[in-house]
């Protein structure tokens, strides 16, 4: 079944990712491993949208934009806007919070969190309000924390029934800090089982609905998905249950349901900020990431968050350099003041393989739009290319799942967490006392022991990687499956950062549809296709953001729209110009003006 | 525990680095760590991190050397303690034949992190009890080469991998306690029938697994050998000496169809208390470990200006050590082994004090030292552990402030009796100053002065006696006045009692006789008079009374 898995996915890359419009220089024509590329000029493709079979007919960016842009102009309150304000004495931190607890329980039906921490959020607000002396930049803010970060005291399970009970007693760094800083943890988001999957779906406490699929008329339209792993943070963050939330991203799970539920998702370079107390999922791509309303945002977040860590030693040494800085305070600090900056000397790369078949109309649209507003902008946009994008998808498969075998090998129900049901005195009364071998029986019985805990305890999607990754780590298949993405890995990291040596940052979509509905699909290698544009930056350790350009209606529930976002993958450690770059780009779009109110505002019990 | 992440601890690869250059080894500048997987209750992570494609060293080797035998160690002074320091020595074969020092090679040295501790069946029921204190510590594994040939050469290796590891401090070698731990691997093969032939191939490699004491791992391995060679031939069983640990020597005899049918490749456990091994799994249970770069830890990259600053920094080892004391300083191996085995700080003793005073000798030297001083500290330490918690003193120094050594000595090693004060007494002993027997007495008091010193707290050195000090008050002196000694003589030969013997030493019996008078004049002296000046004012004595007596006849 794994190896079918392994396989299947193999040959999904080879066979379905060949790239259907190439968005290549013509002189640098070159031909991908398994068919040829149309050559179109890039100056041309800002404009002119290419036909494509796979795109819509009739799709035009400028009749959805007039349909949805009427709407209120509530959900433009940003966070560094309500941190400025409780800063100035303009703003309670006690009704600040009160708000966002209200928007929890009015949205409780999305079921974006897996713990609310009511009482203990209200107390400490209601502590901020009284104190004149502010804790740091987010003073009073309600943050939501996805459940894959350890709480000091606070049950943490990762979405999974082997850590239901499971109550940490240290807090994670990233969650450290935001506390330090004077946020107040709202709750614990909801998330795929161990941030496997990609739509919040693969969950023990069930799944998390996107707060855009509720201009479905009830009933009988499907309820779409709020991405994942991070889709608890995203719905949170979407509904104003809080105004900026930590997710983790291991091939995209903090960009894609940023994308799905229009939000800002940064990852920041790998390493940049410690791991401690992150449940592992794959420690060489986890990464802690936000999720905000705006770039400014995740700027501001991010500067709390980040920087050298003696917990993790993969964090990095260089020290931090601040984001949210002089150069994006004024940038956020009004529309104009956004425009007036400028990218002149700006290059931007539009990666020519990230133009797959399965790329749906909208999204072709966004990113042409997208570089088009770029250039608008100043910045010249390039062709480059990496060649050995088709590769990504079946690369981070199989180093994801070797790492979470190890990773989640810790959990065999005798220290903590699950326990199943057979028990370690039942299987071994079983084996009877007194026989020849008992060293032999006491192994089987610890054996069975451990079997029960984990059938019982982790879901299906995660057995199923758990399974994957200890066979591509197994004597037989290790040459086969693990040193060939190893080797894969190595290849697109050089690519990556070579195509990063003539252009500043990328421009890709961030996923090739838009958020699709919530059922489980029969083949799991399906889902993992959503993951096809985020992980070549996972696999690179590169910072990368999904910022909110558009509004399109889904391909999946006719008429209803949905947002669309585009991903800009800077050079290692350069995030500081690649949110110059995504405010750039968000102030042009000016997405946050055209949220539906029912997003922000209808209740959802 | 969910979300924690290992991190590299600085000692860990310091001491490894120490240990790997004292033996010789090549140091890689980038050594990588793995995940080695496999479930079991002690092991919290279901994985343990180690080195196993690139160890932080590789190559380089140890001297093993035979045991000293009874008779070489005459004078060792663990008759005067309850608990041998040398352990393990008792379990030499002695029917098993002597093979000259050589060097077994060292495979690699590598970094890993520790189990928890597993204790099965504890307190009579089916229990497993798991202590996971030093779960995810680091520890270092050093796999030698299989060049080891017989029990008694892999308890020697053992032992000297001991040593070192104590002269370098970066292990305390400690088995009973699981701060040294062994596994060993044993495979035989069939001799061939003559030297000229080539010899048969090895059997299949067995492993016993958890041998905690020098005497565990040579029972383990004699057990094993017999073991398997009664496999192939149940009729060589009772033939002793014919196979061998690791590398091995050969099966006495050559079978021409010899094969290792019933002989497999398995994981054994050593019970202490049969002295046999146990099976725990075989082949088909080994398990796929799955190894992979350790995502969480990156490369270990060394500075290799800081690898060759800890080489400069290394001490002398055991081996040299000996070698050095033997050659320069005259001492018997004996007395070389016994100072090395008290550690680096006896032998730094030892050699302040041959190096404080004119011609001090050598072996004199190591005579106090070795048969007096150190048993005189022990007694007092184990005196202390019963009483008031003193701390334990193993060698000549103490870990309390009492007296700090002169200048050049480690600033916290301080001793129990002072190099200078020890020199003196012995130069005092072979001017003639004293006697051996006072010299013996004059110590114990020094060395029972120290905890007076010590309770007192702090500074008490400077209260402390010196020898001369002590004789002097206690008017211990020999006497050297020479009217005194003559009076004593005179007193001693003309004591009426001893007329038997005055008579018996000019009959010819004077050797013996001449023992008795001095013995009585010691008597009346209390020991102070110098024994081979007293003969001689003796022979005068005897001789006058002699004349006395024919004169006055």
């Amino acid at each position: 079944m794994l190896l079918d898995v392994a396989r299947s996915l193999v040959n999904a890359m080879q066979r379905r990712l060949l790239p259907s419009r190439a968005l290549g220089n013509s002189r640098s024509r070159k031909r991908l491993r398994d068919g040829p590329r149309r050559p179109v000029d890039i100056r041309r493709a800002q404009h002119a949208c290419p036909s494509s079979p796979s795109s819509p007919p009739g799709l035009q960016r400028r009749v959805t934009r007039t349909n949805y842009s009427t709407q209120s102009q509530q959900s433009a309150v940003s966070m560094v806007e309500i941190a400025a304000a409780i800063r100035k004495g303009n703003a309670d931190p006690f009704s600040v919070m009160q708000r966002c607890l209200s928007r929890q329980q009015e949205t409780s039906g999305l079921n974006s969190f897996v713990t609310v921490l009511r009482h203990a959020a209200e107390k400490e607000a209601a502590v901020a309000g009284r104190h004149s002396v502010m804790k740091g930049p987010l003073h009073g803010i309600p943050i939501a924390v996805k459940d894959n970060f350890c709480t000091a005291g606070v049950r943490t399970t990762a979405s999974s029934r082997m850590l239901a009970n499971f109550v940490p007693p240290y807090s994670a760094t990233a969650v450290s800090r935001l506390e330090a800083s004077g946020a107040i943890v709202v709750g614990k988001t909801n998330m795929d089982e161990f941030g496997m999957g990609s739509a919040t779906l693969f969950s023990h406490f069930g799944k998390t609905i996107n707060p855009w699929s509720q201009a479905a008329e009830k009933g009988d339209k499907p309820r779409l998905a709020a991405g994942g792993s991070s889709g608890g943070s995203a719905v949170a963050v979407a509904t104003g249950s809080a105004l900026a939330a930590l997710g983790s991203d291991t091939g995209g799970s903090v960009r894609q349901p940023a994308a799905f539920c229009g939000l800002v998702g940064l990852k920041p370079t790998y390493g940049r900020v410690s791991r401690h107390g992150l449940i592992a999922y794959a420690s060489s791509l986890d990464c802690p990431g936000v999720l905000t309303r705006t770039v400014a945002d995740a700027a501001l977040v991010l500067d709390v968050v980040a920087g050298r860590d003696p917990l993790d030693s993969t964090c990095l040494e260089q020290p931090h350099r601040p984001c949210f800085d002089r150069t994006m305070e004024a940038a956020a600090s009004s529309r104009a003041a956004g425009l007036a900056v400028s990218l002149r000397g700006l290059k931007v790369g539009i990666p020519a393989e990230f133009a797959i078949q399965e790329l749906e109309g909208s999204a072709v649209t966004a990113w042409e739009e997208g570089a088009r507003l770029l250039r608008d902008a100043g910045a010249d946009v390039l062709p480059v290319s990496v060649p050995s994008i088709p590769l990504a998808l079946p690369t981070y498969f199989v180093i994801a799942c070797a790492e979470a075998s190890s990773n989640l090998a810790r959990y065999d129900g005798i220290r903590f967490g699950f326990r199943g049901s057979k028990s370690l005195r039942a299987s071994r009364s079983k084996e009877g006392i007194g026989s020849a071998d008992t060293e032999e029986d006491d192994q089987r019985a610890l054996h069975d022991f451990i079997t029960a805990s984990r059938s019982q305890g982790f879901g299906d999607e995660v057995q199923r990687r758990v399974i994957s990754g200890c066979r591509v780590l197994s004597a037989q298949a290790y040459a086969t499956y693990y040193e060939k993405a190893l080797a894969a890995r190595i290849r697109l990291r050089r690519e990556m950062n070579t195509a990063l040596s003539h252009v500043d940052v990328l421009l890709t979509p961030v996923t090739p549809t838009g958020p699709f509905p919530l059922t489980t699909p029969a083949e799991p290698a399906a889902l993992m296709v959503n993951d096809v544009m985020t992980v070549p930056a996972s696999l690179a350790g590169l910072p990368a953001i999904a910022v909110p350009v558009d509004l399109a209606p889904s391909s999946f529930v006719p008429g209803l729209p949905v947002p669309v976002g585009l991903q800009l993958i800077g050079r290692h450690l350069c995030e500081q110009q690649l949110l110059i770059v995504a405010r750039a780009l968000e102030v042009r779009c000016n997405f946050s003006e055209r949220i539906p109110d029912y997003v922000v505002k209808a209740t959802f019990t | 525990m969910p979300g924690t992440l290992p991190v590299l601890n600085k000692e860990a690869v310091h001491q490894s680095l120490r240990t790997a250059l004292a033996l010789g080894c090549q140091v890689h500048p980038v050594s990588r760590f793995e995940r080695k997987h496999y479930f079991y209750c002690d092991l919290p992570q279901g994985y343990q991190i180690t080195q196993q494609a690139s160890p932080i060293a590789t190559g380089g080797s140890l001297l093993v050397e035979p045991p000293l035998h009874e008779n070489q160690r005459q004078r060792a002074p663990r008759k005067r303690n309850a608990s041998s320091p040398h352990p393990g020595l008792e379990g030499d074969d002695p029917e098993e034949a002597a093979w000259p020092p050589f060097r077994v090679r060292i495979a690699r040295l590598q970094i890993e992190q520790d189990s928890g501790k597993s204790t099965h069946d504890s307190a009579g029921g089916r229990h497993t009890l798991v202590d996971l204190n030093r779960a995810g510590v680091a520890l270092m594994e050093i796999v030698f080469e299989p060049e080891l040939s017989s029990p008694s050469q892999a308890a020697a290796c053992l032992r000297s991998l001991q040593a070192t590891l104590r002269a370098l401090d970066s292990c305390d070698g400690l088995m009973e306690e699981g701060s040294l731990r062994c596994d060993l691997n044993v495979s035989v093969r069939p001799a061939p029938p003559s030297p000229a032939f080539p010899p048969g191939p090895w059997g299949p490699r067995v492993e016993v697994k958890n041998l905690n004491s020098l005497k565990a791992l040579q029972t383990a391995a004699a057990f094993e050998i017999q073991r398997q060679i009664a496999l192939h031939d149940p009729g060589d069983a009772s033939r002793a000496g014919m196979a061998g640990t690791e590398g091995g020597q050969d099966l006495s005899r050559f079978n021409g169809h010899f094969e290792f049918k019933s002989v497999e490749r398995e994981t054994r456990a050593f019970n202490a208390a049969t002295g046999e091994t146990t099976r725990m799994r075989g082949k088909e249970g080994a398990v796929d470990y799955r190894f992979f770069p350790e995502p969480d830890l990156p490369p270990l990259v060394l500075d290799m200006d800081w690898v060759e600053a800890v080489r400069r920094g290394l001490p002398e080892l055991p081996q040299a050590t000996r070698s050095r004391l033997v050659e320069e300083h005259g001492l018997t191996p004996a007395q070389a082994e016994v100072l090395i085995g008290e550690g680096e700080a006896a032998v730094g003793f030892f050699e302040d004090v041959v190096r404080g005073g004119g011609g001090r000798e050598g072996r004199g030297v190591a005579n106090w030292v070795c048969n007096d001083l150190i048993g005189l500290v022990k007694a007092k330490a184990s005196a202390g552990k019963g009483g008031k918690g003193c701390a334990v003193v193993a060698s000549p120094y103490t870990s309390s402030p009492a007296l700090t050594g002169q200048a050049g000595a480690s600033p916290t090693a301080s001793y129990a009796v002072h190099p200078e004060a020890m020199g003196e007494l012995i130069d005092m002993v072979s001017g003639g100053e004293i006697s051996i027997r006072t010299g013996k007495e004059v110590l114990a008091l020094m060395v029972a002065g120290g905890s007076e010193d010590e309770e007192g707290g702090g500074r008490g050195g400077e209260k402390r006696q010196r020898p001369r000090e002590i004789v002097a008050a206690r008017g211990w002196g020999q006497v050297s006045d020479e009217t005194v000694l003559i009076g004593v003589a005179r007193n001693v030969v003309r004591d009426p009692g001893s007329a038997r013997q005055r008579r018996q030493y000019k009959e010819g019996k004077e050797k013996q006789m001449m023992k008795f008078f001095v013995g009585q004049a010691m008597k009346e002296t209390g020991g102070r008079a110098h024994p081979g000046r007293m003969e001689t004012l003796l022979r005068v004595e005897l001789r006058k009374a002699e004349e006395e007596e024919m004169g006055g006849k």
